[in-house]
């Protein structure tokens, strides 16, 4: 008796954990093959891109700004997600305390793209794609007709100021 | 033949273990100060930590002799693991394939990550790992000390982690089930099981009766549930907001969440007066009710979570858990996660791939334990395994994991998977092998 009920338990078991198992692979690998096909991410791109500045972070009324100095500055894209990340990040840039019109070349994946810094708020733009946890360098040059140099004590020759990013 | 293939695996399963122990010399033990404190204060009930694992950890102490303990263990754990292929009725080379593949997952970054990590998670993994083993033997060679070692193993893995200690009188039940009441060609050896699982089965209600008693963080991770689950979903929201939650507790996380004030945003939640008060009258029981009385969220949230929060997203499911590994690009970034192999194979980088592995080894799975492939006994022990597996992934979800460190609790149950689905892997090739080689003799 007790003998038969196991058999019966034992027989349903495995159907129905079978049957799930079956019906549930197919769900996920649709999903897999979904994600893979529109590249779309489950994870938030804002959350998970961010831009690295070879400068330290400075703060104004607790808003960070970054200083990016005359010459060659390597700014880092990271991706901290397992997911491909596509998109575009923008930064909004102002010219250096001697309101200089600088140019800045942003030199990305071979290729050079050239801005002229007026002296309001500017944006350039850079494309993304990175792989899952992914790094990149991109080079952001600013040419300065002259040298900027504050009266302050502080030594660097300033190129321009950062004062956001955004990935989209 | 048979021989030279076990004498060969056993050969680069000493070469495993060796590996194992030289690469957890080379790092330093990783201390986490917000977990890794409680091991070492053991107590028998209402510690914050299971007693097994805070007897070793106290009994020892010193953190270098801890890591490398945990290394040898995992290292012989998946030693034992790679040979059972060659109990089970597998041609000696398909063994030695099998073998190999699972020395490849045991040595993986993944697995000798956590061997560095002074918390529970590396014993728990390799005490589940000679669970796999043992069982596989029990289903193929049914010799009381295989019996008995089995047994013991499960205790020490319901008194490694208290979720396991939950859950571990499920595999005795199956024990029970399948080779005592179900097994008509076993009479003589029946006295000897049922004695056994028996006292299994007691010793296993008072780990449960342990595991219920242990104070791991219940205000913290309700706070968690509460803020990252069910606050997103409008109608889970309304029933929380019904249970009384305090509304001000929510905006304490939303404020530690948008910057770092020094605590996390659920630690933030646990410490305010409001919130304790909610929870000290009543609020300690709101996760099992919220479970009572929603039965779809009780049943698929775990597994279809898209479904039930309508998200368009697993990431929150036990299925992601099961798929992503251990390691974020955060911990990618230490000097323990730079050992092993990468195992690109079992551990995917890319999210989509992830899903796609972790779904065909459903696929392979659901095949397999309906098939008449392999011997039934097989078929029942893959059945019991996963059933355990996913009961303690739903635990796991239910009262714990969180989008943070879901990957973390469901890592296990994601082992396990993958662990299993070598073994059908293997018992399909081995058997198409066979019906090839009868083809071609015709």
């Amino acid at each position: 008796m007790l003998d038969n009920i196991f058999v019966t338990i034992a027989k349903f078991s495995r159907l129905t954990l079978g049957i799930c198992l079956f019906i549930l692979s197919l769900i996920v690998i649709a999903y897999a093959s979904y994600l893979l096909k529109i590249e779309v991410t489950e994870s938030e791109p804002k959350n998970n891109v961010a831009l690295r500045f070879p400068t330290a972070t400075e703060y104004v009324n607790n808003d960070p700004f970054w200083w990016l100095l005359n010459g060659s500055n390597n700014i880092r894209m990271i991706n901290f997600s397992d997911e491909r990340m596509k998109g575009v990040f923008t930064i909004k840039i102002y010219p250096n305390p001697c309101k200089d019109n600088s140019v800045v070349e942003v030199i990305h994946n071979n290729e050079t793209n050239k801005s002229i810094i007026k002296p309001n708020a500017n944006s350039i733009t850079i494309l993304a794609d990175l792989k899952p946890y992914q790094s990149k360098d991109v080079n952001l040059r600013v040419i300065n007709s002259k040298s900027c140099f504050v009266s302050n004590g502080d030594n660097r020759d300033f190129g321009v100021l950062v004062s956001s990013w955004k990935f989209r | 033949m048979k021989n030279k293939y076990l004498i060969l695996s056993i050969l680069i399963g000493l070469f495993s273990i060796l590996y194992k122990i030289t690469n957890i010399i080379k790092i330093p033990p990783n201390f986490d100060y917000y977990d890794s404190p409680s091991y070492f204060n053991f107590r028998v009930l209402g510690g914050v930590r299971m007693p097994l694992i805070t007897l070793i950890y106290s009994n020892i102490d010193k953190y270098e002799i801890i890591t490398l303990l945990q290394a040898f263990f995992s290292g012989i754990a998946w030693s034992i693991l790679a040979l059972t292929f060659y109990v089970l009725k597998i041609k000696p080379i398909v063994s030695f394939a099998g073998s190999l593949v699972i020395y490849s997952l045991g040595i993986s970054t993944q697995i000798v990550f956590l061997e560095s990590y002074l918390m529970a998670e590396s014993f728990n993994i390799s005490m589940m790992v000679l669970i796999i083993a043992l069982s596989f033997i029990y289903a193929v060679r049914r010799k009381f000390g295989i019996l008995f070692c089995l047994i013991f193993s499960l205790i020490c893995f319901g008194n490694i982690k208290s979720v396991n200690g939950l859950l571990v009188w499920i595999p005795i039940m199956f024990l029970f089930g399948f080779y005592v009441f179900n097994n008509r060609n076993a009479k003589n050896f029946r006295k000897a099981q049922i004695i056994t699982l028996s006292t299994s089965f007691i010793i296993s209600l008072l780990t449960l009766f342990i595991s219920i008693n242990i104070d791991a963080t219940p205000i913290l991770n309700t706070s968690a549930i509460i803020n990252s689950r069910l606050w997103n979903v409008e109608k889970w929201k309304e029933k929380t907001i019904e249970a009384g939650f305090p509304i001000e507790s929510r905006r304490t996380f939303e404020r530690y969440s948008s910057a770092n004030l020094g605590l996390p945003p659920d630690k933030a939640v646990s410490l305010q007066e409001d919130y304790i008060n909610w929870y000290e009258n009543g609020g300690d029981n709101f996760l099992v009710k919220f479970l009572i009385f929603n039965p779809s969220y009780t049943l698929f949230g775990p597994i279809l979570t898209p479904a039930v929060t309508l998200n368009n997203s697993f990431n929150q499911s036990i299925i992601y858990g099961h798929a992503a590994g251990i390691i974020n690009y955060e911990n990618k970034q230490t000097i323990n996660a730079q050992l092993g192999l990468d195992n690109r194979l079992f551990w995917p980088n890319e999210r989509a791939l992830k899903y796609m592995f972790i779904g065909l080894c459903y696929l392979l799975l659901s095949f397999l334990i309906n098939s008449k492939l392999t011997d039934p006994l097989i078929s029942k022990t893959i059945i019991y395994l996963l059933t355990f597996g996913f009961a303690l992934s739903y635990i796991s979800w239910w009262f714990a994991s969180t989008p943070n460190d879901i990957a973390r609790h469901q890592f296990p149950t994601g082992v396990l998977i993958r662990v299993i689905s070598i073994f059908a892997f293997i018992i399909v090739i081995n058997n198409q092998k066979f019906s090839l080689t009868k083809f071609s003799s015709r």
